[in-house]
């Protein structure tokens, strides 16, 4: 029944990794580049919704905070990643290295590095179990994950748009062909992962605090996310944070292993290595059959 | 497939030297103004200060209770250097002038020691301005400021302008360390004051960088054991905080002999090591006293959910302990109590040291802190202190340097007493300065007979220099979610009756 408990209590950090990796692997699925500025693009909608929210209504500045994610999308794609277009798809991944510094010194210079209480989005409260209890926020952080990702899941299988995006990204040459324009599928693939940062970003943001360091290092774990659950694959993206917001959040609570600093990370670091590693082999075992 | 070749070929082409040397640049530049490494040093201005008039505070603190927020005692000197005729330096951010032949630039002695000229005394610190420790750390830098900026205002310490150096260190040990080393070989520093950067000093300290340079570290608010070593690798810091430990003893000292608790839970921060330090001297307090430890817990401070270990936190404690002592830093703090975290509300409550005691904590955590208490080792600007007027003093001086610098930050009114301190230090050795002089004068005198205003009296002596071991307690109010201040504790000063033990 602990056990029970402790993994009810992580849902919310699978919610939140689980969005950041959506985010990553739309942006992939679209243009080939892993995008290690997605913590940075994490931050500015959140600080953009704090700032404004204490104006406007706070759905009002929710909706301009998320559209600030995409324009950030936009401007990342426009700076860092097209004018590198003719270089290798490396080259534009260290663009968004880049693009993290820009950002995350920025958004430190302009509001500090000070943590600000974020206006929750949700009711405040808890739900009670034992003796401990998940926020509303928390679950709602959850539930809008699982919306998104149905939304994404069924935007790239059902629709021509999801099916443009993914064939410009494949064979930029031969989409042309077929009249795809392959600049605007990779533009719209980074305003939606820029508006899925956002939601991420503020969501967590409402549940923890509002913090440049703390916010955009909470990617971090997406990425591993992805790895274990492939670049390409929403499904995969989802399970990976499943995975990664069960060992961060439930490793801690068992006993033993609570008090060993540095245990979840470790334990997390194992588990990427057999999934990639398990994940090599079969790849080279289809080669061979190829 | 021959253009695919060139383009994916090592090594590569000038475009792509080109690409990488821009994400270079821009990568460093942003770095720049995040991470302390890179930083620039920020050097104190010569901002116009407020002008002062030397203080003469009663602190008047025996028996564990304040008496001092308004009894004025009978005028007591600052210190008069040898050869000087300064006065009332310790208790004001102005320096008097002497009259005395030799305290001014022109026969003053020119380069009595290390970082020593006839115009000018060279002082460098780390402080904090990123990474987990700037929340309450960071504004420190505005008191020092404001002391070393009223001084050059009034024409320095016999002639000699405060020329201080600042850098940002993040809190990182050893990035701290080699600022610290960099001072004492490079920018020749006669003195580092208040050094806010505890991580890095307490590092210099244990190899044995402090001792072996005989570099005076003045007015530290780091508040770690080794600082306080008197008799071995501390013997040049002289502390103006009370320590970590001290905090502890007097927290469980409080909650058990003030409130009645007999069990005890403990939420500590297992990163830095104040954490560490005070969670053995919490637990032997407890157990000195004949409390119940009933638990323990680590905490690192950078994580941003705590749910699993406030699961085991409260099935362990909720219902179980009086007290919950909070040992972390005030983001950790925020993220504990606002997952839910039990603080014994219905029993004797909770209670957070020094580092908690911000406002920005308390507006960010709301109702969650509310009746939460914090304690601190300086006369706070709040009621009943604030008409002081040292403590006014500490308020018009700082508020001259930065417009929103948090006044009930307690590391910020550290950083300005241990200023005071230096500056008393320096007085006191001048006009023929010398860091032997400097030792001499803090090791035998007190800062201020009667107490500077700021803290009860205090005294360093050779081989002890736990000087403020004293402690008032606030409690955080709020109403509403929303945050309306400090409520003090009617139990004034308490003292820990045993400052070394545990260390």
């Amino acid at each position: 029944m602990d056990i029970i408990v402790t993994a009810l209590l992580a849902l919310p950090l699978v919610g939140a990794y689980a969005l950041f990796a959506l985010g990553i692997v739309v942006i992939f699925q679209a243009s080939r580049v892993l995008n290690l500025a997605h913590g940075g693009m994490v931050i500015v909608p959140a600080y953009m919704t704090y700032a404004l929210a204490q104006h406007l209504p706070l759905a009002l500045s929710l909706i301009i905070g998320v559209g600030s994610g995409s324009l950030v999308g936009l401007l990342v794609e426009r700076i860092f990643i097209r004018t590198l277009r003719g270089e290798s798809m490396t080259t534009q991944t260290v663009g968004t290295v880049a693009a993290f510094g820009v950002i995350l010194a920025l958004i430190a210079k302009v509001f500090g590095t000070t943590p600000l209480p974020m206006p929750s989005v949700f009711p405040q409260g808890f739900v009670h179990l034992g003796s401990s209890g998940i926020k509303y926020g928390s679950i709602g952080l959850f539930v809008v994950m699982l919306v998104l990702a149905g939304g994404m899941f069924a935007l790239f299988r059902f629709t021509s748009l999801g099916l443009a995006m993914r064939g410009a990204a494949q064979n930029s040459r031969a989409a042309q062909l077929m009249g795809i324009n392959p600049i605007r599928t990779t533009q719209i693939a980074w305003v939606l992962g820029g508006a899925l940062a956002g939601v991420a970003g503020i969501l967590l943001a409402g549940v923890t605090d509002l913090d440049p360091y703390n916010l955009s290092l909470q990617a971090l774990p997406a990425f591993v996310a992805v790895l274990i659950g492939g670049l390409e694959s929403l499904p995969g993206a989802v399970l990976g944070a499943l995975i990664v917001g069960g060992v961060v959040g439930v490793l801690p609570g068992l006993p033993g292993l609570g008090s060993i600093q540095g245990a979840p990370q470790l334990m997390l670091m194992i588990v990427a290595f057999v999934v990639m590693a398990r994940r090599g082999q079969r790849l080279t075992a289809g080669d061979l059959r190829a | 497939m021959q253009d695919m070749k060139e383009k994916r070929g090592f090594p590569p082409g000038a475009s792509w030297i080109t690409v990488l040397a821009l994400a270079v640049v821009v990568v460093g530049a942003s770095l720049m103004s995040v991470y302390p490494h890179f930083g620039p040093p920020v050097a104190a201005t010569g901002a116009v200060g407020a002008a002062g008039t030397a203080q003469n505070q009663t602190g008047g603190d025996t028996g564990g209770t304040d008496t001092g927020a308004t009894s004025g005692g009978p005028a007591a000197p600052g210190a008069a250097g040898s050869g000087g005729s300064q006065q009332g330096a310790a208790g004001s951010t102005t320096v008097k002038q002497g009259t005395s032949s030799g305290c001014n630039a022109a026969t003053n002695g020119g380069n009595t020691d290390v970082g020593v000229t006839s115009n000018k005394i060279v002082l460098a610190s780390t402080i904090v301005n990123s990474g987990v420790g700037q929340s309450f750390l960071g504004p420190v830098q505005y008191g020092m400021q404001a002391v070393a900026a009223s001084v050059n205002r009034h024409g320095g310490i016999c002639g000699r302008r405060l020329d201080l150096t600042l850098v940002d260190d993040g809190w990182n040990a050893e990035t701290g360390c080699q600022y610290i080393q960099n001072f004492i070989h490079d920018t020749q520093a006669f003195a580092l004051p208040v050094v806010p950067s505890s991580e890095g000093l307490t590092t210099c300290i244990q190899n044995g960088t402090i001792h072996n340079a005989g570099i005076p570290v003045i007015g530290t608010d780091g508040m770690l054991e080794q600082q306080y070593d008197a008799s071995g690798a501390a013997d040049w810091v002289w502390p103006i905080a009370t320590s970590t430990i001290s905090t502890m003893h007097i927290m469980a000292i409080d909650a058990y002999k003030n409130h009645g608790a007999r069990t005890f839970c403990l939420a500590y921060d297992n990163h830095y090591k104040f954490g560490q330090e005070g969670q053995k001297a919490f637990d032997n307090e407890v157990k000195r006293l004949g409390g119940t430890e009933v638990y323990d817990q680590g905490l690192d401070p950078n994580q941003s959910d705590y749910s699993a270990f406030i699961k085991t936190f409260n099935d362990n404690c909720s219902g179980k302990a009086d007290f919950v002592g909070l040992l972390l830093t005030p983001t950790a703090a925020a993220t504990w109590l606002k997952g839910g975290a039990y603080t014994a509300k219905d029993r004797d409550g909770a209670a957070g040291a020094q580092p908690m005691f911000t406002t920005d904590l308390g507006n960010n955590c709301g109702d969650f802190c509310d009746g939460v208490k914090v304690y601190t080792g300086f006369r706070p600007p709040l009621t009943p202190y604030s008409s002081m007027a040292s403590v006014q003093q500490y308020i018009n001086s700082v508020r001259a340097q930065s417009s929103s610098a948090d006044l009930n930050n307690q590391f910020l009114e550290g950083g300005y007493d241990g200023m005071l301190l230096t500056v008393a230090a320096l007085t006191a050795a001048s006009p023929h300065l010398t860091r032997a002089a400097v030792k001499a004068y803090l090791d035998s005198v007190p800062f201020a007979a009667d107490g500077n205003g700021l803290t009860p009296p205090l005294r360093w002596k050779t081989g002890y220099h736990f000087a403020n071991t004293s402690m008032l307690a606030y409690s955080f109010v709020s109403n509403s979610g929303s945050f309306q201040g400090f409520r003090a504790d009617p139990t004034g000063f308490i003292t820990d009756p045993n400052p070394n033990q545990d260390s």
